[in-house]
């Protein structure tokens, strides 16, 4: 029972990493796709590229250790103790399996201490500080800051100091782009995303979780821009960059990616039109497909392990 | 004993519920007593005077409130004013999220971690103007 359990454990951890490489390796030709479409659409599509490979590699075992299903997919061969249809063990499994199943959880913990509760601290923190009003609660800082901050039940904070810097316009806009984030729950659709891509290497998963978070920012932006304009909302965007720009503290970070400026330009451009079903259909096809492709040789490879 | 300094990912001030509704009976009334604490307590809050006395002690060493003897207890008084300990709050966190040393936890409407110089602010303000324009006059 325990080589089997082992064996069925070690065997979807594996799958895992690996799907987790392919899905990272074939990104890069989705991008331009994904930068082309709707950005509430793309935001769903990357979380859901990333899920893939937890996901698959799930589906993959549970396809190879179920007898009924495996029958159709793995060629016949037989052991010393029989033909019997079969799900590959191997007596060596345990130790792999505990010290890839340890480092999974690690990250993944690790993600969840590093996020999920200094998020809840903070959240909490501010709530009792700040004055609560209808739709936000306002911060009494004279730090110009306007953000969205939870996971299961969001709360949108806006600093007296953004509220003095900013028009009536502006402040409706980031009210609309937050009610938007809340409304969408965009922390916890990044901290999915954390969490799904946690086990890879540190730097595989940084473009889609780049990607998702600018998506995020722009399916928001969006948002607000249907009630106001996308010019309206562009216009705020600028004069909200300059106003925390010079209040940003000596010590900030060089340059390194400016989500803003391309937000900014997005809003823009020409509107992007949805994927076609067909398409996400496809994708969703393909792999499918690939799952079903490795089972045959994913069950000898697990056969060869002594 | 020498306090070990937090980690950068872990600087956040460490604040429980109650020492936050302690805190906050501070900000409205200074100089209460334990037993005075315990009474405005809301229902639920509700807790012993010894949790009361455990809470403001940890708010003590954390430099959070001040007290003082008078007769046989302590008398506390809050050591930072509410806008003080918030702005002291988001100071940190905002430095933090400036130089990449707290993991994004927050959606804000501009991201803290963008850095711009003044010429492209001035071109994009530029470019939202001519858009802006150009739908008047259409």
């Amino acid at each position: 029972m325990v080589t089997l359990l082992s064996s069925i454990l070690l065997c979807w951890l594996m799958l895992w990493l690996f799907f987790g490489m392919l899905t990272t390796l074939i990104y890069p030709a989705l991008r331009s796709t994904l930068h082309n479409i709707d950005p509430a659409q793309a935001s769903t599509c990357i979380l859901a590229w990333l899920a893939i490979a937890p996901c698959a590699a799930l589906l993959a075992t549970y396809i190879v250790y179920s007898p009924d299903i495996a029958q159709w997919l793995v060629t016949g061969h037989c052991h010393a103790d029989g033909c019997r249809i079969h799900g590959p063990q191997s007596t060596l499994a345990m130790v792999p399996a505990a010290l890839l199943a340890a480092w999974i959880l690690y990250r993944i913990v690790d993600c969840l201490l590093r996020q999920w509760l200094p998020a809840r601290r903070l959240c909490a923190q501010l709530s009792q500080f700040g004055e609560d009003g209808q739709d936000f609660i306002t911060l009494a800082s004279a730090q110009p800051m306007a953000f969205t901050l939870g996971w299961l039940a969001p709360k949108v904070f806006i600093s007296a100091g953004m509220q003095h810097a900013c028009s009536a316009e502006d402040i409706d806009c980031i009210l609309l782009h937050e009610a938007a984030h809340r409304q969408r729950r965009d922390n916890l659709r990044l901290l999915m995303a954390r969490i799904l891509s946690a086990p890879l290497p540190g730097l595989w998963p940084v473009r889609a979780l780049d990607d998702l978070k600018l998506n995020c920012e722009k399916a928001c932006d969006l948002h607000a821009a249907a009630k106001l304009s996308r010019e309206t909302v562009a216009g705020a965007l600028v004069r909200v960059a300059k106003v925390q720009q010079h209040a940003a503290p000596a010590a900030s970070l060089a340059f390194v990616g400016n989500l803003t400026e391309q937000r900014i330009i997005a809003l823009l451009d020409e509107p992007q039109a949805p994927l076609a079903n067909q398409i996400v259909f496809a994708m969703g096809s393909a792999v499918m497909l690939v799952v079903l492709a490795m089972i045959n040789p994913l069950h000898r490879v697990v056969e060869l392990l002594p | 004993m020498q306090t070990k300094p937090p980690s950068p990912s872990n600087t956040l001030p460490r604040l429980g519920e109650l020492e936050l509704t302690l805190l906050k009976a501070l900000w409205e009334t200074q100089d209460q007593s334990a037993h005075a604490l315990r009474h405005g307590l809301p229902a639920s809050h509700a807790c012993s005077l010894s949790t009361v006395q455990t809470t403001l002690e940890r708010l003590h060493r954390k430099a959070l409130v001040l007290r003082e003897k008078q007769g046989h207890a302590y008398v506390y008084r809050a050591r930072l004013g509410r806008s003080e300990l918030l702005g002291k709050l988001l100071g940190g966190v905002i430095r933090q999220l400036h130089t990449g040393n707290l993991a994004p936890i927050l959606s804000s409407f501009v991201d803290f971690a963008d850095r711009f110089d003044d010429d492209t602010l001035d071109q994009l303000d530029e470019l939202v103007q001519r858009r802006l324009e150009r739908r008047g006059d259409k």
